[in-house]
């Protein structure tokens, strides 16, 4: 059977990998610029074989027997809502801000336990308004340059 | 000087300048709070509304602004883990923690009566010393930047948490982050790989958003949805009965506070330095001589005032070389650099003698004002400001995603700015799971350019004089800065000595 590492042995390791390929582009940098790069991947390096070490040390005194506070697998929730942020991004940049807000923010409140669809919406609307006022009327941001629909809301 | 004091307060007394200030204070309140957005936004955007002001007045508004705007988001920092810009970041550590524990008005009041102390010195330096400073920042060369971007990296040390090798692997990696782009000194491009946006590197603020701001968001949701916190606070029901201020805080914090100020106002009128560096040594100076230093990062009230005191006192050394010297360190005094300009006053001796003194000093009591009503405007409004931890994590959630978006993207109107600050959410998530800070990573961005530029700036100059060593002992201040570094290194290893001597 495979003998079980503690979970920092792995990061290091995936940082050591990081540090060589750092290392190894920053060599290719011309003249002095390449001086600070080529220290940091070799200084990164070092602390991931620290880490490395740390980790070895706690896989023998712990013996297999490991508890972390947070892992990949307890952060589904988390790893699905920044899918929802991804989705939400592209509305933004292909649609425009001020469709793309409303919709994430009232399915994501949906999503989130929030059980009031009227409060739901008050605050969309609210929100959606106060930010266009600060940002667009007061602030002059050409967020209307931004995705497919933008021209149609912007100020004049 | 008594006489121009006197001829700057009366300027007071008009109605413009008053109006100034309140516009100031409170906006820059509002500003400061919205993530990405910053004094330097709102300084900018007042420019064009102050041209028909009176200089006092146009001037009064602009600093009351620049300090204020800090304040504003060490409020955020504080209650919702969503520092508005890289001055508040060192805040978060401690506030959000009390916040947790339904400290958030307490934390409020805390960041506020820091923030009014650190602001009052800042202006005191500014009225009583700013052409002597002005003299001393003279001084200050590359070697010298270099030397205090150093004791911002060995700040990092303190910010570790529990694993030494990964909160340093986290500071070098926000090193090698800020050598993302272009060369400032040979012009050549590192790490862009061929993508021309990458050529001007990447800026702290929308990083700083995503690894606290998003980071946190996703934390919200994996507690919400599994049923472990509905709110940001841990009992809800206690939030808000605690006190505004306990007995003892005076006492405790003053000395802090004082030290935190004068740290502050030193490291603010040293170019290129800053409120955001100012706040991290001070927080890291407070956290290494404390008695208690495990307190810190777990809802630390010293810590809070340590950083907040220092990022205010910064705002008002920050202002000494612009108005002595004409030399603005950061993007706000360079802004307020142009608004001088634009109003006919031309920074150096002449703005401290003869008959636009009274407008200068008029000017620092304006900000001497501003810092005062931001107490007041604060203190007061801590019990609805702490009402923030009491929102649903459902409905705070979207709202603090859909504000990180914009306000990183008016940061430069640019939508590349808000995939960076996804990424790094998403970044500083991963670093949460696997026992990585994310602060020392964000200092490490912030001090990469200062840090290399100035020391190849420094080999340059240094190579006509001999080299590197001889050029440094020809600088009387490097060497104070370097004993003073050297003092910070040693501070761990003497406590230790001492308390083996005392158990002994």
């Amino acid at each position: 059977m495979a003998k079980k590492f503690h979970r920092d042995v792995w990061v290091g390791t995936v940082l050591l990998i990081f540090c060589i390929a750092v290392f190894f582009t920053a060599v290719q940098i011309p003249g002095q610029a390449s001086y600070l790069p080529i220290t940091l991947s070799l200084l990164m390096g070092l602390c991931s074989v620290f880490i490395i070490l740390k980790g070895l040390r706690l896989t023998k005194e712990q013996d297999g027997d490991f508890h972390y506070s947070m892992t990949i697998k307890s952060s589904k929730y988390a790893f699905l809502f920044m899918f929802f942020i991804f989705i939400y991004f592209l509305g933004f940049r292909y649609i425009t801000y001020w469709i793309a807000t409303p919709i994430f923010m009232l399915l994501s409140m949906k999503y989130l336990k929030l059980k009031s669809w009227k409060v739901n919406i008050v605050i969309t609307v609210l929100y959606t308004l106060i930010c266009y006022v600060v940002f667009v009327i007061i602030l002059h941001l050409p967020i209307y340059k931004v995705g497919i629909l933008g021209q149609l809301f912007r100020y004049i | 000087m008594a006489e121009y004091l006197s001829l700057a307060l009366s300027s007071f007394l008009s109605i413009d300048v008053f109006l100034g200030l309140l516009v100031g204070v409170v906006g820059g309140m509002i500003i400061g709070i919205i993530p990405g957005l910053g004094p330097s936004v709102g300084i900018a955007l007042l420019l064009p509304i102050s041209f028909s002001m009176s200089p006092t007045a146009a001037l009064v508004m602009m600093t009351a602004m620049y300090t204020t705007g800090v304040y504003g988001g060490s409020i955020t920092a504080v209650l919702c883990h969503t520092p508005g810009t890289a001055t508040s970041a060192a805040t978060t550590q401690d506030g959000y923690e009390m916040t947790k524990k339904g400290r958030g008005m307490e934390a409020v009041s805390v960041v506020t009566v820091a923030s009014v102390v650190g602001g009052i010195i800042g202006a005191i330096c500014l009225i009583l010393f700013a052409p002597a400073l002005g003299r001393i920042s003279q001084m200050f060369s590359c070697l010298e930047y270099f030397l205090v971007a150093c004791f911002g990296v060995l700040v990092v040390a303190g910010l570790t948490g529990d694993n030494q090798a990964k909160g340093i692997f986290a500071a070098l990696l926000g090193l090698l982050i800020g050598c993302i782009g272009m060369d400032s000194i040979s012009g050549v491009s590192r790490f862009t790989f061929g993508q021309l946006w990458l050529e001007d590197g990447l800026d702290s603020t929308p990083i700083l958003i995503g690894l606290f701001s998003i980071s946190q968001v996703l934390i919200l949701v994996e507690k919400l949805m599994t049923g472990t916190g509905a709110t940001i606070v841990d009992d809800p029901a206690a939030a808000l009965k605690g006190k505004r201020w306990e007995k003892g805080n005076a006492g405790l914090l003053t000395p802090t506070m004082l030290k935190s100020s004068v740290i502050g106002a030193f490291i603010g009128f040293i170019p290129a330095a800053g409120c955001s560096i100012a706040a991290w040594i001070s927080y890291g100076l407070s956290k290494r001589t404390s008695k208690h230093p495990e307190e810190y990062g777990k809802g630390s009230i010293v810590g809070i005032a340590a950083s907040e005191a220092a990022n205010n006192a910064a705002c008002g050394g920050a202002m000494i070389p612009l108005f002595t010297l004409g030399i603005p360190g950061s993007p706000v005094t360079a802004i307020l650099y142009g608004a001088l300009l634009m109003h006919g006053l031309q920074p150096g001796s002449d703005l401290f003698t003869g008959s636009k003194a009274p407008t200068t000093y008029a000017i620092f009591l304006g900000f001497l004002f501003a810092n005062i009503l931001m107490g007041i405007i604060g203190v007061s409004m801590a019990r609805q400001m702490a009402r923030v931890c009491l929102v649903p994590n459902s409905v705070l959630v979207p709202i603090i995603v859909a504000l990180s978006c914009i306000g990183t993207y008016a940061l430069s109107n640019n939508m590349y700015e808000v995939i960076i600050m996804l990424v790094f959410g998403l970044i500083g998530y991963l670093m949460k799971i696997y026992g990585f800070e994310p602060a020392p990573l964000v200092l490490g961005v912030v001090l990469a350019d200062i840090l290399e530029s100035n020391f190849r700036r420094t080999l340059i100059m240094a190579a006509p004089k001999g080299g590197l060593i001889p050029y440094f002992f020809s600088r009387p201040i490097a060497i104070i800065i370097l004993l003073v570094i050297i003092g910070f290194a040693m501070v761990p290893v003497l406590k230790n000595v001492l308390s083996k001597k005392q158990n002994q």
